[in-house]
């Protein structure tokens, strides 16, 4: 691996972490495949003793419809999903301890697979099995 | 005292950040977050002056970030995030860029 390459690779939980270097990036799993974009952040606002907001960062959201996007779209997006086989297409929710590393990507320690963010993937693999071939 | 509760990031950026008297220090463009322990925590918070919706106005501002630590911090409502801080004397004020 080239040394540049390297120097901006980084754990998600190093000082000094910009989130606009996370958000809207592509997400891989642990095999390297593809399991959209973060789509948002979420964070806790825990109360000090002194009554003043603490963040924590708590999750990552990804997956189908979890960008914002007006009431009519989203209906029109949910009638695609079941179309396609996807009968209850929602945001997915990860613990932020699920991030693995991040450089060019955000890559997770576990498979797309157990996180559901496969979902639109695997509905449309069916669609695509079920044409006939050539 | 308060409970716990959730925001997300695409709630925080763009809002308002109000300082000690609910004057406008600017809008906060980002976070940065550091680790303490098991969790990532929020340490600074980046202000502009712009709204950094749109991506000219991320261009324009990019350079006139000021970080404000997240300590500062004091509430966060419908008006936007409060800071301890007053627009002259925000602590830890510096340029980004």
């Amino acid at each position: 691996m080239a040394s540049s390459e390297a120097s901006t690779r980084r754990r998600p939980d190093s000082d000094g972490l910009e989130l606009r270097s996370v958000f809207g990036h592509a997400v891989l799993d642990s095999e390297d495949r593809r399991a959209g974009r973060v789509e948002d952040l979420v964070f806790e606002v825990r109360p000090e003793r002194d009554g003043t907001p603490r963040l924590v960062l708590t999750d990552l959201v990804g997956g189908p419809l979890s960008g914002p996007m007006p009431r009519w779209l989203r209906r029109a997006a949910h009638a695609w999903y079941r179309l396609l086989g996807v009968q209850d297409a929602r945001p997915v929710t990860l613990p932020w301890s699920d991030v693995a590393l991040i450089d060019s990507f955000v890559h997770l320690s576990g498979k797309r697979s157990d996180s559901g963010l496969d979902q639109v993937e695997a509905a449309v693999a069916g669609w695509m099995r079920r044409l006939p071939n050539g | 005292m308060a409970e716990t509760r959730r925001v997300r990031y695409t709630d925080l950026v763009g809002r308002p950040v109000l300082d000690a008297d609910g004057q406008r220090i600017g809008t906060l463009f980002d976070v940065v977050v550091e680790r303490d322990g098991d969790e990532a925590v929020v340490r600074r918070l980046l202000v502009g002056g712009g709204s950094h919706r749109s991506p000219l106005d991320v261009i324009r501002r990019l350079r006139d970030l000021d970080a404000i630590p997240a300590d500062a911090l004091t509430a966060i409502d419908e008006d936007g995030l409060h800071v301890r801080a007053r627009l002259d004397d925000a602590p830890g004020r510096r340029s980004h860029g």
